[in-house]
């Protein structure tokens, strides 16, 4: 069976039954057989109950046999019999159907968030469409295909009860079709209504849900108690609450009048349709039994239209606004070769790296982060970015990387444009270490042989958690290698901030890439540590092409190259020496940094 | 958690706090689920005046108009019904979110008066979390109580009573559908149970899983990996463990459910052998007969009904349970000796964390002189945060004394305890507030005029005029509520201001410019000299080079004050300090 995608799905109303036919056309076809077949029911039940009870009478009056009783009473057994093994049989089809829905949902889901240009990821609004439809995905779906197929049965029970009315009095049975259309369409509108009111409540019930959490998470403790504000946020607190009960009490007790409404009018007129039956009955046009029959019948419509109706309508719109999330987020740009893995490294070598003119702006933002930036960066060197925050330093690793391809300019890796590589060949090139590194909770093994996917060799991995230094720790792990990290599977270890880091640094070693990144890596570390870091890095970097940012000048005058970053530019770059004969940025920035280490003679600022 | 309350007890406790959410409501609602059921019972018996008389007139026995009459009838009960029901359930939904919006703002109130310390501690943290949801549960509770012990009650003995008038033997019927029904619904929430337990650690693995392929957290690293393969194998196999699991358990399901199905319509069989009895007796009459029949699948649903809010009820009472061990937690004194200012003392001050095995502070003890600057050192897991925390009166001391200006605070009442006491906490807050008011939060008994926020502005270095405030100091800061993102530092700044506004002798800064680059924290530092002067001040701190010039260092490792001194001296001393000092100095050392 060809694999479920939600790559540029188009949703149609009529998705919440083909989209899941085309997942589980099994299960579909026995739900949808079944559903009819019980719509059915009702209108097959008024014969057989009239012939129960019409036969019933006739044995009062003595003009049938006791035995003629067994027939109809064999059928209404035969019905309840259905009716109830149905739902054992549709209980279990069900279970099967929401295993094989969630599993193909949730692996195009996965597989489609994968493939996104990296863009989406750090853009707030496609990154909220994500969020939300990929909460639960299955259940609003799962709720739309129930309502849906609720609509249907009610519609099939709706016609085969009108059918049987036909045969008894036709016009009644274009009475009952004149009533089912107002009453639906008030359903509609009271679930838009509804609707209206909810994003009203809403917007307040976030708020106060905000407010709420400053009062009660551990993270705020803290400056909560010290600072003491409880009191005067729980005010605010209940104000927003306030305004969302009233919001949403407002909206209640409108649905409430219009279901009490709409309830009473359905039933008025269901009793007028059974009065008009009367007539008949009393010309002996219809028997006792088709009347009783009727009569149950048209009573338990109205209630079905003025409640399951009601329900699945307003309910229905919702969910199918959900559906079409889906749609949104399968429109979404995907990257090309997102899920490769990297190519043989083997056969990759740095020679050159070429920026030239990039200039790059953030979706979203106005901001030029890089302005015609122009470097080259020669390989088996080591270079250092520096400068202030928000200088750039990060985004020339992300564009780099081919995380973000949307730059003017161009950028040349080995005299080739980087536009023209396969994302699988630039996987191969680079290996990074972020500063927001991913702590992955899977065994150590694993972690450190992320480095390079095409190979498993475990000599490799020993060296490289030699070289920076946690083959001892290894040797106190309950499992070795084997041990699993974090919290998520059992047996789990607990690793501290530098731990990880090293880890992380292992797995680069690992991978062996031509180029090694390494963005920040030290500012949840203490000053041992952090210097540790340093002096590991300067270690693994001999010999190799590598990247180092940070805003630790006296981290960065290891490195062959410096290059100072200032608003989107080279502002300097040159070696240690070079640049603080130069006076410029970075010896203004070196001078100030060291001051802080020197003699107090020789500083000038006075501290504290 | 299992909680230590009966039912009893804690429905006692919860259901008048549905009460005294609206008191007049409250007996509405009574009165409506009374009524209704009272409806559904009449509902079935005009049925019966209805169908005997239709018998009737086709026998020609009555008029039409006694049969109108009897439709009359019908209609005006069925209507008024269908009129009132919907009515209790807003009653009973306005009562519920009253309840809730009273019970919340009380869960805000009591966390105000737990101790900080408390938040350590895993047990009772657990309990404070889930206290919102027992608190949400609490009033679906006591309403379903209420409606159990009024509607679902009067109903059935209603309904039994009818049943019972028409014949004796018919009450049997309810008892014919009631066996099955409850037999099966014992074994399925059994087995449901023991699917939960068996699936919830392989759901939390393939969710993770999921997570190292598609979150912001792992997204920029799994795709320069190339791992999407290896976690989506990982992903696939746990998710085939995970469905297998529910395979079988569907499989038992549906199971118990044709059983459960099977000795329902047993039941069945039974109602209508006995209606048949009656009928063909003639102990009923054909109305009776075909409104007892119609009315089998309510009375079903009806027990459906009752089935499934014990159920609810009986799955809340660990939340709702976890919400009264909330409301039992013990709160820190009110009352006590007013706070004096002056010197800060510690001694012999030990603390140990909640359920911890090691004291994280040990044997400390130090005379802080009023107005000094001191500066704290360590190692990460040193203890300098903890002990900050302690000196604030955040925490208190397991043993030992820690006294302002010669008074025990253990002693302090709350409300004094933190006064003219303020921090700039390493863990700082983002609020998403305006400008303003993430700034004025931190005093809210001062005003915030503009004047004084300009100056704490000006000092950490928050530039409120800058295109970085669109709407100046109403600048709503966060994306969620239409507002901007502000970058890391600007936060941190933002965090300094606000320690700053509020009015203070003592200031504790605890690492307060890790996100910061180093140009600004230097500026930031230099500006520390004043903004400390005439106060105590404690800076915690990785970059040593800054706190050089401070009165007073103290260098923890361990949990153990292992040097006091000042910068010339802890050096020449050659110990904790000098090596720490040394690891940064070194890049920096010009030979």
């Amino acid at each position: 069976m060809k694999r479920f995608t939600i790559n540029n799905i188009k949703i149609h109303f009529w998705d919440f039954i083909i989209l899941p036919m085309r997942i589980s056309p099994g299960c579909m076809l026995i739900k949808t057989t079944n559903r009819i077949i019980t719509a059915l029911i009702p209108a097959m039940q008024v014969y057989v109950t009239a012939r129960f009870i019409d036969t019933a009478i006739s044995y009062f009056t003595g003009t049938a046999d006791i035995s003629e009783i067994i027939l109809p009473m064999g059928l209404i057994l035969l019905i309840m019999i259905y009716t109830h093994m149905q739902t054992a049989l549709m209980s279990f089809v069900d279970g099967i159907f929401t295993l094989n829905l969630t599993k193909a949902l949730r692996e195009a889901l996965i597989d489609k968030r994968a493939r996104l240009s990296y863009r989406h990821i750090e853009d707030n609004d496609s990154w909220n469409l994500i969020s939300r439809v990929c909460k639960e995905p299955e259940r609003d779906i799962i709720g739309g295909i129930n309502n849906a197929y609720t609509l249907i049965a009610i519609a099939v029970r709706i016609i085969s009860v009108l059918t049987v009315i036909l045969t008894q009095i036709w016009w009644l049975a274009l009475l009952v079709l004149a009533m089912t259309i107002p009453l639906a369409f008030l359903s509609k509108k009271s679930g838009e209504k509804q609707h209206i009111a909810d994003v009203q409540a809403a917007k307040h019930e976030r708020r106060a849900d905000y407010l709420s959490q400053i009062l009660s998470d551990r993270e705020t403790v803290e400056e909560r108690s010290l600072f003491g504000y409880s009191d005067a946020v729980n005010t605010k607190w209940s104000e927003q609450f306030l305004h969302a009960h009233t919001a949403r009490m407002k909206a209640a007790s409108r649905f409430t009048a219009q279901r009490a409404g709409a309830g009473s009018v359905t039933l008025l007129v269901s009793s007028i349709l059974v009065g008009f039956m009367l007539i008949p009955l009393s010309r002996q046009e219809m028997t006792p039994g088709m009347f009783i029959g009727l009569a149950t019948a048209v009573v338990a419509l109205v209630e079905v239209m003025g409640t399951f109706m009601v329900y699945a309508i307003s309910n229905i719109s919702r969910q199918y606004g959900k559906l079409k999330d889906i749609e949104s987020l399968g429109a979404l740009s995907q990257q090309e070769g997102a899920l490769d893995a990297p190519s043989d490294r083997g056969a990759v070598k740095l020679e050159r790296i070429e920026f030239k003119n990039v200039s790059f702006t953030y979706p979203g933002n106005e901001k030029k982060i890089l302005n015609d930036f122009s470097l080259v960066m020669e390989g088996g060197k080591q270079y250092a970015f520096a400068g202030v925050n928000g200088a750039g330093k990060t985004t020339i690793t992300k564009l780099l990387t081919g995380l973000y391809d949307n730059y003017e300019g161009d950028i040349f890796i080995n005299g080739r444009n980087l536009r023209k590589y396969e994302l699988r060949e630039i996987k191969a090139m680079f290996s990074v270490v972020y500063q927001d590194f991913a702590r992955y909770s899977i065994s150590l093994a694993e972690n450190i042989k992320l480095g390079d996917v095409n190979q498993d060799d475990d000599e490799r991995m020993k060296w490289a958690a030699n070289l920076i230094g946690i083959d001892n720790s290894v040797e106190q792990l309950p499992k070795g290698y084997e041990t699993n990290l974090g919290k998520i599977r059992p047996g789990g270890v607990d690793m501290s901030g530098g731990q990880w880091q090293r880890i992380a640094i292992a797995r680069t070693l690992y991978g062996d890439a031509p180029m090694q990144i390494l963005d920040e890596p030290t500012a949840a570390l203490d000053p041992v540590a952090e210097s540790e870091v340093y002096k590991l890095f300067s270690e693994i970097s001999k010999g190799r092409s590598t990247l180092f940012i940070t805003h630790r000048l006296g981290a960065a005058r290891m490195a062959d190259e410096i290059v100072v970053i200032d608003s989107g530019r080279v502002a300097e770059m040159g070696s240690h020496a070079q640049l603080m004969s130069k006076n410029g940025i970075y010896a203004e920035m070196f001078e100030n940094q060291r001051s802080w280490y020197a003699k107090p003679s020789e500083s000038e600022g006075v501290l504290i | 958690m299992k909680s230590k309350y009966g039912l009893w007890h804690v429905l006692r406790l919860v259901t008048p706090k549905l009460f005294f959410a609206g008191k007049i409501r409250f007996l509405i609602l009574i009165l409506l689920y009374l009524g209704c059921a009272g409806l559904l019972v009449g509902e079935v018996i005009s049925q019966q005046l209805l169908f005997d008389a239709g018998a009737a007139l086709y026998e020609g026995t009555v008029g039409l108009m006694t049969a109108f009459i009897a439709l009359g009838v019908m209609a005006a009960v069925f209507i008024t019904n269908k009129a009132l029901t919907p009515i209790s359930h807003y009653m009973s939904h306005f009562l519920i979110n009253k309840m809730l919006g009273q019970e919340k703002s009380k869960i805000h109130k009591k966390i105000s008066r737990l101790s900080p310390e408390v938040f350590e501690d895993t047990s009772s943290l657990d309990t404070i979390n889930k206290a919102h949801e027992g608190c949400l549960n609490a009033g679906a509770m006591a309403n379903m109580t209420i409606y159990m012990l009024t509607f679902h009650a009067a109903y059935f003995a209603m309904m039994s009573a009818y049943l019972f008038s028409l014949s004796p033997v018919l009450a049997l019927s309810v008892i014919f559908i009631f066996i099955p029904m409850a037999l099966g619904q014992v074994i399925t929430a059994k087995i449901y149970i023991k699917q939960e337990n068996a699936a919830a650690p392989i759901r939390r693995e393939f969710d993770y899983y999921e997570r190292c392929m598609t979150d912001r957290e792992f997204f920029k690293e799994t795709r320069i990996l190339g791992g999407f393969s290896i976690f989506m194998d990982m992903f696939t196999n746990a998710l085939k463990k995970m469905q297998k699991i529910q395979r079988i358990s569907n499989r038992k399901d549906a199971l118990v459910v044709t059983v459960t199905s099977l000795l329902t319509v047993i039941g069945y069989g039974g109602v209508l052998y006995l209606l048949l009895n009656a009928i063909i007796g003639g102990v009923i009459g054909i109305g009776a007969f075909a409104a007892v029949f119609a009315s089998i699948f309510r009375i079903r649903d009806m027990m459906d009904g009752v089935i499934n809010e014990f159920r609810f009820v009986s799955r809340s009472m660990g939340s709702v349970g976890n919400y009264l061990d909330f409301l039992a937690l013990p709160e820190v004194k009110t009352s006590g000796k007013a706070k004096e200012a002056g010197d800060i003392e510690l001694k012999d001050l030990c603390f140990r964390y909640p359920n911890a095995e090691a004291e994280a502070i040990k044997d400390i003890s130090l005379t802080v002189k009023k107005g000094t600057t001191i500066a704290v050192v360590g190692e990460n897991g040193s203890g300098k945060s903890t002990l900050m925390r302690l000196i604030i009166g955040l925490y208190h001391a397991s043993s030992g004394e820690v006294l302002h200006g010669g008074v025990n605070i253990q002693d302090i009442p709350l409300s004094e305890l933190y006064q003219r006491s303020t921090a700039v906490f390493q863990k700082y807050q983002r609020y998403q507030m305006l400008l303003s008011e993430n700034i004025s939060i931190s005093d809210i008994s001062t005003k915030a005029n503009e004047e004084i926020l300009d100056r704490v502005c000006e000092e950490a270095g928050v530039e409120p005029e800058s295109n970085t405030f669109p709407d100046g100091y109403s600048t709503m800061l966060s994306r969620e509520f239409d507002g901007v993102d502000l970058s890391g530092g600007q936060w941190q700044r933002i965090s300094i201001a606000r320690g700053l506004f509020r009015a203070h002798d003592m200031i504790v800064l605890d690492e307060p410019t890790a996100a910061i680059d180093p140009v600004e924290e230097t500026r930031i530092y230099n500006r520390f000299a004043e903004i400390a002067k005439d106060k105590t001040a404690f800076i915690v701190t990785h970059r040593l080079g800054s706190v050089r010039l401070v009165d007073r260092i103290l260098v923890l490792k361990n949990g153990r004050l292992v040097e006091d001194g000042n910068h010339d001296r802890l050096l020449a001393a050659d110990g904790e300090y000098a090596r720490l000092y040394k690891s940064q100095e070194q890049w920096y050392d010009n030979s």
